[in-house]
């Protein structure tokens, strides 16, 4: 029975995911039928390239109810890069409406001088909420890997998990109650990605 | 200018499941055990890894795909892999065992395979390699299969039209340089990174540290790549696989970027 399962709505490098979560012992499948899902104990939601692409490619699987329905029985649900995105209320993006299960906004990156898009290499993060369970043996000055072009603000300072400076502020790390999501690869961010997904398999 | 920590990334080449380390582009020289030395890297905490199949192209036979899949198995950090890519479908297979970007070259100049993959896949798996070649007179011109057919085209013109293409990042290597350690093509990588609004990774002439500090305070490279310093040590080319301490890296941030955030 895997204790982590990752939706595969033909988005995401899953496989990335999937070989992080081994080395961690942690069983794990990809899922992408309705049964599996709502079997599911705890749930990734993966998701790379245009945000509107990512929508449409869960509204296409028939699996966004479902999703939504996951995240309304209270058991953790982590998304990561887009897939965090797609938690939140809709991106300056695309057209197409989130998930809305986070209070927040996915926008562009104010031009300045010089600020190269997408934010792509290793970058510290500040944790917000230190004591929360996704927060466990991680410090601030952990690196973690991002790859983005637009970036998360939360309405409510307090969903704001952890925080990064690119220009601006923008939220790295995102978390209400039982649902999560991080704006960075922690399955492609060493030791301190392995703690993260750790920490949310056991959560 | 604002960007983020200059990422320093290891080249390896390898074919037949065997680790080599090529000078100009030739002389192959055995290192061992491939997959071995992903795992070193992966345990000395390195930005980024760029693994390149150096007869893939050569002989006429795609990616070695299970080679690639112990390589993602290994490595919990971005992974580049390079060699023979010639289609959508292998780049989409290659993506899908976790590999974050694919590496295209002999296959990148009509720009029709980079325009439909960084349209499905998008522009941040996609880089081009970019192999140059210095001509007499200081000319340069960029080549392709291994260096063994010259496009005859200036390398600045080559990446603005790759750019344009699709390419999420230029892969700029030195033939000429490459095992010199003699230092970067300084000329040519402020060139290139100076016309392109995408990623440069600077690759070929790489000694030693100040070699990559050099070529990151002098030019607008996002990366310095380097093979022969990280798997090869001393004189006698001993097999030996090595990487900057985080201190080493850390130090390697540029003055104005620091001062931008």
């Amino acid at each position: 029975m895997a204790e982590v399962s990752i939706l595969d709505y033909g988005i995401g490098n899953i496989g990335s995911i999937l070989n992080m979560l081994r080395k961690l012992r942690v069983p794990a499948e990809a899922v992408s039928v309705r049964d599996s899902l709502r079997a599911a104990t705890r749930l990734i939601l993966p998701g790379i390239g245009a945000f509107d692409a990512c929508v449409t490619a869960l509204e296409a699987s028939g699996l966004r109810e479902d999703v939504l329905e996951f995240a309304a029985s209270g058991r953790p649900l982590l998304g990561i890069c887009v897939g965090m995105q797609m938690l939140t209320l809709g991106s300056e993006e695309g057209n197409r409406p989130g998930l809305g299960l986070i209070r927040a906004q996915t926008r562009r990156f104010k031009p300045g001088a010089g600020l190269r898009i997408p934010h792509m290499g290793w970058d510290q993060v500040r944790w917000m909420l230190p004591e929360h369970p996704l927060a466990r043996n991680l410090l601030d000055e952990n690196r973690f890997y991002f790859v983005h072009s637009f970036r998360v603000t939360c309405e409510s300072p307090a969903d704001s998990l952890a925080v990064c400076t690119y220009g601006e502020e923008f939220s790295a790390a995102i978390a209400n109650r039982n649902v999560a999501g991080v704006q960075f690869h922690p399955e492609k961010s060493h030791r301190f990605g392995l703690q993260l997904l750790g920490n949310f398999a056991s959560a | 200018m604002s960007s983020l920590r200059p990422r320093v990334i290891p080249c390896l080449q390898f074919a037949g499941g065997e680790l080599f380390k090529t000078r100009r582009f030739k002389d192959p020289l055995y290192l061992g055990d491939p997959i071995n030395a992903v795992k070193l890297f992966n345990d000395l905490d390195c930005d980024e890894l760029i693994m390149v199949d150096i007869r893939a192209t050569i002989e006429g036979r795609g990616p070695d795909y299970a080679m690639i899949e112990e390589f993602a198995t290994e490595a919990f950090m971005p992974l580049t892999y390079g060699g023979g890519i010639q289609s959508g479908e292998q780049i989409g297979r290659i993506l899908s065992i976790g590999i974050e970007k694919v590496v295209v070259g002999t296959a990148a100049p009509d720009g029709r395979l980079i325009a439909e993959a960084a349209a499905v896949f998008g522009s941040q798996s996609i880089v081009v390699s970019v192999d140059v070649r210095r001509k007499l007179f200081g000319q340069r011109e960029v080549c392709v299969r291994s260096g063994t057919r010259n496009l005859g085209v200036e390398p600045r013109a080559y990446c603005l039209q790759m750019q344009q293409f699709g390419a999420g990042e230029l892969f700029v290597q030195s033939i000429d340089l490459e095992g010199a350690r003699s230092g970067y093509d300084i000329a040519l990588l402020k060139d290139i990174s100076a016309a392109v609004q995408i990623p440069v990774v600077a690759c070929g002439g790489a000694g030693t540290l100040q070699d990559i500090r050099q070529v990151l305070d002098s030019t607008s490279v996002a990366a310095a790549a380097a093979g022969t310093m990280f798997v090869l040590h001393g004189r006698h080319n001993a097999p030996l696989i090595s990487y900057p301490r985080p201190e080493e890296i850390a130090g390697l941030s540029r003055p104005s970027e620091e001062s931008a955030q």
